[in-house]
C-alpha cells in the first residue's frame, strides 16, 4: 500500500515538474513579444510584463517537488557522500520529519489561507490594466509548497523502507 | 541572553548543514524549529524571541519572491547556459583554439581560460560550465602531459568566472536582495572579471616558463595546422558566441534592454545557435527545459528557506544585535568593511554564495552604506569574495562538480590545483578594494 | 505596557513623509500613552514585503501595518480613491471628506468583512508631476512615449497615447538614464531628491495633477483592535490625526529645498500648459467612468467624494 502511495506521489510530482518546465519556452516567447512590441511598434503592455512573472512563478512552484525527487536541491555532501546508504536514509528520515515537513507544512497552511482570502476577493493586479485573477498564482504557490511536503512524505516512506531492510539484513 | 540564542541559531544551522540534508530545507526547517522554541520560552521573558506565527510571514515572502520581476533573468540566464552547453559552441572553440595556441608554452591552458571567458560572458551559472570544461578540456590536458592538479585548478577556477563576469545569476540575486539595479552590478563586474581572467593567463604563462614540465606543448595529431588556417577556423568558431554575448551584455550596457529582456533575448539566441549547429533535437530541447526548471526551483527554494531563516533571526533581535556588535568594533568604516569581507571569505569555506547573499548581505549592507560606501562597489567586493567560495573546501561547488566529472580526481588533488587561483582572487579582491574605480568606472560611463 | 502592537511600515522609516510619518506616529504614541499602549515599529520589509502587509494583518500574523491603500487596489479597486485621486481634492478638502463627509465610513466598511480596521494616518501633500526627458508642450506630446506611471493616472497616460511600463523603485533611474523609459512620476520633491533623477531627466513638471493629496493608512487586525480599550483606540485615532498635520507641515521645507537643488543642477522646472491639463482631465473623466462602471463600490466612493466636493465647491473655488 505504501509503495503505491509513493509511486503515485512521485508520478504526480514528476508530471507537474515536467509540465511546468515546458512553460519556460512560453516565457521566452512572452519576453520576445514584449521587446518587439515595445521597440518596434512602441506598444507597452502591463499585461505582458505581469504575464512574465506569472509564467516564471508557475515554472518555479511546479518544479519544487520534482527537484527534491531527483535530488537537485543542493546538499553539503562532504560527509553525506561518505555515509553508508543506511545512514543516508536515516538523515533523510530525520530531515523530512524535523525540517522539511514543519517548514513546507506550515508555509503551505499559511499559503492556502492567503489563497482563500485572495480567491474570496477575486483579487487581481493592483494596476488597473494588469492581469485579472491574481489568486491563481497564490493557488499555484500553495499547491507547489503542498506538493513539496507530499514529496517529503513519499521520500520519508521510501527511506523508512530502506532503513527497515538494512536493519533486518543487519540481524 | 539575546546573543546566546542568536549564536545557538547559527550554530544549529551550521551543524545540521553537515548532515547533508538539502541546504534549503535545513535553512527553513531550523527557522521553524527556533520559532517553535521561541513560542515555548516566550512566557519566561528571558530574551527577544521569534514566534511560530511569524512563519505566516514566510508565506507572504514566498509570494513576493515568485512575483518579483527582477528575479526573472535568473531562470532565463540558466536556460541560456544549459542551451549553450548543448550547442556545441564550446567544443568547436576548444578545437580551433587548440590548433592556434596549442604549440605555444601553456597554450592549451590559455585556450581553456579564453573559452571559459566566452562561456562566462554568455551564461550565469557555473555548474554546467565547469562540467562542460572538465569534460572537453581535462582529457586533452592530461593527454598532453599537463600536471593533473594544475589542469583541474585551471578548469575549476575558469569555470567559476561565469558567476562574476556578467550575465551572472549571483549578481541578479544580489541586485534583488540589496535593491541595486542589476545593470549597474553587471557593468561593475566587467572590469574585475576581465582582470581576473588576465591574471589567470599571466599565471599560466609564468608557470609555463618556470616549470615547463607542468605544461608541455601540445602536439596535434597529424601535425601542425598552418597558422592562417587555424586563425580562420578560430574566427569562425568565435563569431556566433561573440555575437550572442554582444547582444545580451551590449544591450544592457548600451541601455537598450532591461536585464530581463536581455536575458530572454539571450535564451532565444542560444536556442537559435544550437539549432544552427544542428544540436537542437526534441530530446535536447526537453532536457534543457527540465534542467532549467529544476535548477531554478532549487535556487528559489534556497531563497524561500533563507527567507524563513532571516525572519526568525529578526524575531530573535538578530539584526540589531549584529549591527550593534559591528558598530562597536573599534575599527573605523574601512576596518569594518575589511572585517566583514574577511568574515564572508571565511563563511565561504562552509557556505555557498546563495546562503551568504541571502542572509549575510542584507544584514551588513545597510551598515556599510551608512558609512558612505558606494553600494555597487561593496556588492562587487562581496561578489569577488563569494566567487572564491566556489573553490574553497570543504564546501566548494566547483570542487564537487570537478570531482564528479573527472573520473579518478581526488578532492585533495582538485584543491591543490585551485589554491593558486584562490590566492589570485584574493589579490583581485584587495586590488578592487584599494581602487574602487575598477568597479565604479564602467557603470558611471555606460549608456551615456 | 498594557497593550503592545507590532506595526510594520511599507516604507523605510527615514523616507520623508510616508516613512517618517510612521516613525512620528510610533514615537508620539509611545511618548503620550503613559505606558498604556506601546508601538513596536518595523521598517519596510523587515517582516513582510510591503505589498503583502494587508494579507499579514488580515491573517493576524501581523498586528498592524502602515501602508498605502493603493497597494491593495487589486483586492479593493475602490480604495484607490483614498490613496490619491487624479484631479481630486487638495489636502484640506480630502481631510474634510474623509472625516466629515462620509469617506472614512465607506473606507472602513470595505475592509470590515476582511477583519481589518483602517485608521487614516498621515495625509500626503501634492506630488510632483514627474520627470521627463522631453518637453510636454501639447496634448500630443505623450504619444509613443514610454512612461512609468502607476494606478489610475497610468490609465490616463495610456489614453494620452503613452505606453505604460512597470518598474520597481530601484530600476527607474537606470532605465530613465538609458532611455528605456522617457518619463516617470515618482513622489514629492523631498523624496525625489534621494533618487537623483535630476541627473538623467531635463524636465521636472509641477504640480502633480495625478495626486493633489493622498492618504496613507494604519491598518489593524480587527481582533487586535477589539481587544483594545476605547482609550487606546482613541489615542491611535487622535495621534493619526496629529500625524496628518505633521505630514503636511514636515515636508514643505524639504520640498522647497529640493526644488532649489534641482534648479541648481540645471533641471527645467515646468508647469503643464492649460490645454495639456484639460486633455489629461478629459481622459481622466473617461477613466473614472470606466472604473465606476466596472466596480460598484468604486462608483459609490466616487459618488460620495464628488458630492462632498460639490458641497464645498463654492468656498474651495474662492480660496484659490
Ligand atoms: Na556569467
Ligand atoms: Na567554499
Amino acid at each position: 500500500m505504501f509503495s503505491s502511495l509513493t509511486r503515485f506521489i512521485d508520478r504526480v510530482a514528476e508530471l507537474t515538474g515536467k509540465a511546468g518546465s515546458f512553460v519556460l519556452p512560453l516565457l521566452v516567447v512572452t519576453i520576445l513579444l514584449n521587446v518587439i512590441l515595445r521597440y518596434v511598434f512602441n506598444i507597452g503592455m502591463i499585461e505582458l510584463e505581469e504575464l512574465q512573472w506569472h509564467l516564471n512563478a508557475l515554472v518555479v512552484m511546479s518544479c519544487l517537488a520534482w527537484a527534491y525527487q531527483t535530488d537537485t536541491h543542493v546538499r553539503v555532501d562532504v560527509l553525506h557522500a561518505r555515509m553508508r546508504p543506511r545512514t543516508q536514509a536515516l538523515v533523510e528520515v530525520l530531515g523530512v520529519i524535523f525540517l522539511l515537513l514543519p517548514f513546507a507544512g506550515l508555509v503551505s497552511w499559511h499559503a492556502w489561507k492567503i489563497f482563500s482570502f485572495s480567491w474570496a476577493l477575486k483579487e487581481g493586479s493592483p494596476m488597473p490594466s494588469g492581469l485579472p485573477a491574481r489568486y491563481i498564482i497564490k493557488g499555484v504557490m500553495a499547491a507547489g509548497m503542498s506538493l513539496l511536503a507530499l514529496q517529503g512524505v513519499s521520500i520519508l516512506i521510501r527511506s523508512l523502507q530502506r532503513l527497515g531492510t538494512a536493519w533486518s539484513e543487519a540481524r | 541572553m539575546d546573543a546566546l540564542f542568536i549564536f545557538l541559531f547559527f550554530a544549529s544551522f551550521m551543524a545540521i548543514l553537515f548532515s547533508g540534508y538539502p541546504v534549503a530545507f535545513v535553512l527553513g526547517g531550523v527557522g521553524v524549529l527556533f520559532a517553535a522554541l521561541g513560542t515555548l520560552i516566550e512566557p519566561l521573558q528571558i530574551a527577544d524571541v521569534a514566534e511560530l506565527r511569524m512563519i505566516g510571514f514566510v508565506a507572504n515572502r514566498v509570494f513576493d519572491t515568485i512575483s518579483s520581476y527582477s528575479l526573472i533573468p535568473m531562470s532565463m540566464f540558466i536556460f541560456m547556459g544549459f542551451m549553450l552547453d548543448r550547442s556545441g559552441v564550446a567544443e568547436r572553440l576548444l578545437k580551433s583554439m587548440r590548433g592556434l595556441l596549442g604549440p605555444a608554452p601553456g597554450g592549451l591552458a590559455i585556450s581553456v581560460v579564453a573559452i571559459g571567458v566566452v562561456l562566462a560572458a554568455s551564461t550565469g551559472i557555473i555548474g554546467a560550465s565547469v562540467v562542460l570544461l572538465a569534460t572537453i578540456a581535462v582529457p586533452t590536458m592530461f593527454q598532453a602531459g599537463y600536471n593533473r592538479s594544475v589542469s583541474l585548478g585551471i578548469v575549476g577556477a575558469t569555470g567559476c568566472l561565469g558567476i562574476l563576469i556578467p550575465p551572472s545569476i549571483m549578481l541578479v540575486v544580489m541586485g534583488d536582495q540589496l535593491r541595486i539595479p542589476v545593470g549597474d552590478l553587471f557593468m561593475g563586474a566587467i572590469v574585475p572579471g576581465a582582470g581576473l581572467a588576465l591574471l589567470f593567463i599571466l599565471f599560466i604563462v609564468a608557470t609555463a616558463v618556470i616549470a615547463p614540465h607542468a605544461m608541455p606543448r601540445y602536439q596535434r595529431e597529424g601535425g601542425r595546422l598552418p597558422p592562417m588556417k587555424a586563425l580562420a577556423e578560430f574566427t569562425g568558431a568565435l563569431f556566433a558566441p561573440l555575437a550572442l554575448v554582444l547582444a545580451v551584455l551590449g544591450s544592457i550596457v548600451a541601455g537598450i534592454a532591461s536585464p530581463t529582456e536581455a536575458a530572454g533575448i539571450g535564451a532565444a539566441g542560444a536556442t537559435l545557435l544550437a539549432a544552427l549547429n544542428g544540436k537542437l533535437n526534441r530530446d535536447a530541447f526537453k532536457q534543457v527545459c527540465y534542467d532549467t526548471g529544476r535548477t531554478s526551483a532549487f535556487l528559489y527554494m534556497l531563497i524561500f528557506g533563507a527567507s524563513c531563516f532571516s525572519v526568525v533571526l529578526r524575531g530573535y533581535g538578530g539584526d540589531e544585535t549584529i549591527e550593534a556588535a559591528l558598530r562597536a568594533l573599534p575599527l573605523g568604516p574601512h576596518g569594518v568593511l575589511a572585517f566583514i569581507i574577511f568574515i564572508v571569505f571565511l563563511l565561504g569555506f562552509f557556505l555557498d554564495w546563495m546562503e551568504i547573499v541571502l542572509i549575510v548581505a542584507p544584514l551588513v549592507m545597510p551598515i556599510l552604506t551608512s558609512f558612505g560606501f558606494d553600494p555597487v562597489w561593496v556588492a562587487i567586493l562581496l561578489a569577488i569574495c563569494l566567487q572564491t567560495s566556489f573553490l574553497t573546501p570543504p564546501v566548494g561547488m566547483a570542487l564537487f562538480y570537478l570531482r564528479s566529472s573527472v573520473p579518478g580526481a581526488s578532492i585533495t588533488e582538485v584543491y591543490k590545483g585551485a589554491l593558486p587561483f584562490v590566492l589570485m582572487q584574493v589579490a583581485a579582491l584587495i586590488t578592487v578594494a584599494l581602487f574602487p574605480q575598477l568597479a565604479l568606472w564602467l557603470p558611471s560611463v555606460a549608456g551615456r | 505596557a498594557d497593550m503592545s502592537i507590532d506595526v510594520q511600515s511599507a516604507w523605510p522609516l527615514t523616507l520623508p513623509a510616508s516613512g517618517q510619518n510612521a516613525q512620528h506616529f510610533a514615537d508620539t504614541i509611545n511618548e503620550i500613552s503613559g505606558g498604556a499602549l506601546e508601538v513596536d515599529l518595523y521598517g519596510a520589509g523587515k517582516l513582510v514585503p510591503p505589498l503583502q502587509i494587508f494579507d499579514a494583518v488580515q491573517q493576524g500574523t501581523l498586528d498592524a501595518g502602515y501602508t498605502s491603500p493603493l497597494y491593495v487596489a487589486g483586492r479593493f479597486p475602490a480604495v484607490q480613491l483614498f490613496g490619491g485621486v487624479p484631479f481630486g481634492p487638495d489636502a484640506i478638502d480630502y481631510i474634510g471628506w474623509i472625516y466629515n463627509g462620509g469617506g472614512l465610513e465607506i473606507w472602513r466598511e470595505i475592509y470590515e468583512a476582511q477583519g481589518v480596521v483602517t485608521v487614516p494616518c498621515g495625509v500626503m501633500d501634492a506630488e510632483a508631476g514627474g520627470w521627463y526627458t522631453f518637453e510636454i508642450d501639447s496634448p500630443e506630446a505623450m504619444e509613443g512615449k514610454k512612461i512609468r506611471f502607476a494606478g489610475l493616472a497610468g490609465e490616463v497616460m495610456k489614453k494620452m497615447g503613452a505606453s505604460i511600463v512597470l518598474l520597481a523603485g530601484g530600476d527607474i533611474y537606470p532605465n530613465l538614464e538609458r532611455g528605456v523609459i522617457d518619463g516617470t512620476e515618482f513622489s514629492m520633491p523631498a523624496i525625489d531628491v534621494a533618487m537623483g533623477f535630476e541627473k538623467v531627466a531635463d524636465y521636472y513638471y509641477l504640480p502633480g495633477w495625478h495626486q493633489p493629496a493622498a492618504f496613507n493608512e494604519l491598518i489593524i487586525n480587527k481582533r487586535k483592535w477589539d481587544s483594545m480599550t476605547e482609550a487606546q483606540q482613541g489615542q491611535i485615532e487622535e495621534v493619526c490625526k496629529a500625524t496628518n498635520i505633521w505630514s503636511l507641515t514636515s515636508t514643505a521645507p524639504g520640498n522647497a529645498a529640493a526644488i532649489a537643488q534641482f534648479e541648481e543642477a540645471g533641471t527645467e522646472i515646468k508647469t503643464f500648459p492649460p490645454e495639456v491639463l484639460a486633455a489629461f482631465e478629459e481622459a481622466n473623466d473617461e477613466v473614472m467612468a470606466e472604473q465606476a462602471e466596472a466596480d460598484e463600490t468604486f462608483a459609490r466612493v466616487l459618488e460620495s467624494l464628488n458630492s462632498y466636493r460639490a458641497s464645498v465647491e463654492t468656498w474651495s473655488a474662492h480660496k484659490e
